[in-house]
């Protein structure tokens, strides 16, 4: 899963990929920004509730990317 | 409607009006905490209340105490900007300011609600205002628009959503009040509930808008009636444990403030088999929703875009003029603020409101088709891209501006995005920091581009459709 093209799409602005932006306190992750990007890893197959997450990972985008690289290991290791 | 809050009051004094997560408030307690604060209030003078809903309890026993004084109440959110409050309590003509929070509004005393229950007398004569309360929606011309409410139009709501299956056939249910009181989708739950001999059921105010927070007060509170908007039912789905199985007692959703998609009902059903599910529709202009109708498996099954209601249970008269819905009945408001026409029209004795939104009646269906201007529907605010582009213009370095609503496939609008035409010296950052003094956090674009010069079309207007492909 590519978290920055995922973020790109939500937001249409280059800007959100900068490492130093909050996405939250910025805005970036509405309502909106944020039921999509949930739905987007429930399509994939990740387990990753926000209800489960400590919001401060979600607040920049290398943040977000290790949440994923973790629950797409642990899917992996679900599997074997 | 205030005597049956007062005959609730009489009749269960002891049951929860309002269960906050501090503080229960019985029906006796908010009558009486309300009359000693109405008290103060008929003493104080006759002019508009702004009400700050920080959500916490005690800003019900201003509101039912600003109903028995006969003061208009303008509820407002705590982080509305400074100088957006401002222009609120100017247009309204607030005198004073019940809150917690020091506000520097000229010519508006702050008064700490909490602190009016203690004296006054009990009880007190009731005072007369037409109007119930204001509502600010967006405007176009750039500055907010004040709907004024009054008793008849609320009565005439309240009468039409009291009707309602299953909500006419609930007796001392949990009903959830998500929406703050400045948007006018909580109308429904407040009124519905207090005026019903309900309780009013209030998440954390900190974390109101937390999908976690929300299934925790669900729960714990046994909520039997949710009012929500769509975007945030589907936010709910989120939880892995919103469903039957883990809310047993949930058993409506009322859904209003924006379009409801086929596919976000079918999740609804799929998680609650058993729910009633309403989908509401209804301008702030016409007292929060005209029309509701029951999505079931058999309509999802034969209706690709969702009716709004039934013709044959309408809150005021409801026809099609040219294609666009028309409102007018006892519903509808008396005008706005300030003499701002908008789509309010008088004629032949009748008030009507020109609501903007494309609409058809189908087999005795009403349905809303999209509009026919450029507002949007944007997490269930209603927004005029209009007064963006008129507070982005008023910053010093901005020399023109845009606003479009980006939209899915589907129609949704997913975000908004300004492009601003910039002088050398100014940034985004100063921009995007400008606005917020201006606007609530809803309004604010979420992308913001700087552009050398806008494209403008052969008559010279901004050419919209240039930008929707940047």
């Amino acid at each position: 899963m590519d978290v920055k093209n995922l973020l790109l799409e939500l937001c249409e602005d280059p800007a959100v990929l900068a490492p130093d932006v909050d996405l939250i306190d910025g805005g970036w992750l509405d309502s909106y920004a944020f039921i999509s990007l949930f739905s987007a890893f429930a399509d994939e197959g990740l387990e990753l509730y926000p209800t489960r997450i400590d919001r401060d990972k979600l607040r920049t985008v290398t943040g977000i990317e290790q949440l994923v690289a973790a629950a797409q290991a642990n899917a992996g290791r679900m599997r074997v | 409607m205030l005597s049956r809050i007062e005959a609730f009051a009489r009749r269960q004094p002891d049951a929860a009006a309002i269960s906050g997560k501090e503080e229960i408030i019985s029906y006796g307690a908010l009558w009486e905490r309300a009359q000693r604060r109405a008290d103060y209030l008929l003493r104080q003078g006759t002019a508009p209340v702004l009400l700050l809903d920080n959500g916490a309890a005690d800003v019900f026993v201003s509101l039912v105490a600003c109903l028995i004084a006969g003061r208009t109440y303008v509820p407002v959110r705590p982080d509305t900007p400074q100088q957006r409050l401002q222009t609120i309590a100017a247009l309204s003509g607030a005198t004073l300011a019940l809150t917690d929070l020091p506000l520097p509004l000229p010519g508006v005393d702050c008064c700490p609600a909490a602190e009016l229950s203690k004296y006054g007398a009990f009880p007190v004569r009731h005072g007369e205002s037409s109007t119930v309360y204001i509502i600010f929606t967006s405007g176009s011309t750039g500055e907010p628009k004040g709907v004024p409410i009054s008793c008849g139009n609320l009565e005439s709501f309240l009468r039409w959503m009291c009707r309602l299956a299953p909500l006419r056939d609930l007796r001392q249910c949990r009903v959830l009040h998500q929406a703050n009181l400045s948007f006018d989708l909580s109308v429904a739950d407040v009124y519905y509930a207090l005026c019903g001999g309900h309780t009013l059921v209030l998440p954390d105010p900190a974390h109101a808008t937390d999908c976690e927070e929300i299934f925790s007060t669900l729960r714990a509170q046994a909520v039997q009636v949710a009012v929500l908007t769509p975007t945030f039912a589907q936010l709910c789905l989120l939880h892995p444990a919103f469903n039957a199985e883990h809310l047993p007692a949930l058993r409506c959703i009322y859904l209003c403030g924006e379009r409801l998609e086929s596919s976000l009902a079918q999740r609804l059903l799929k998680a609650f088999p058993r729910l009633d599910l309403l989908n509401a529709y209804g301008p702030t202009e016409a007292t929060s929703a005209v029309s509701a109708i029951r999505i079931t498996p058999e309509l999802l099954a034969t209706e690709p875009v969702l009716p709004v209601g039934t013709t044959d249970n309408l809150a005021t008269p409801v026809r099609i003029e040219d294609g666009e819905i028309v409102l007018a009945g006892d519903s509808v408001f008396s005008g706005y603020l300030g003499g701002v026409t908008g789509g309010y029209r008088e004629a032949h004795g009748e008030r009507s409101y020109h609501t903007g939104d494309l609409g058809t009646i189908r087999d005795g269906k009403l349905y809303c088709l999209g509009r026919r201007d450029d507002q949007i529907k944007f997490n269930g605010y209603r927004i005029e891209p209009g007064e963006i582009e008129a507070q982005l213009n008023a910053i010093d370095g901005v020399q023109g501006s845009a606003v479009l609503a980006r939209k899915t496939p589907q129609g949704t609008v997913k975000m908004l995005q300004a492009f601003v035409v910039l002088q050398d010296d100014m940034t985004i950052q100063q921009v995007r920091a400008a606005l917020k003094t201006r606007l609530p956090a809803y309004m604010i674009p979420k992308s913001i581009r700087a552009l050398p010069e806008l494209p403008v079309n052969e008559n010279g207007k901004i050419d919209r459709k240039v930008l929707t492909t940047l």
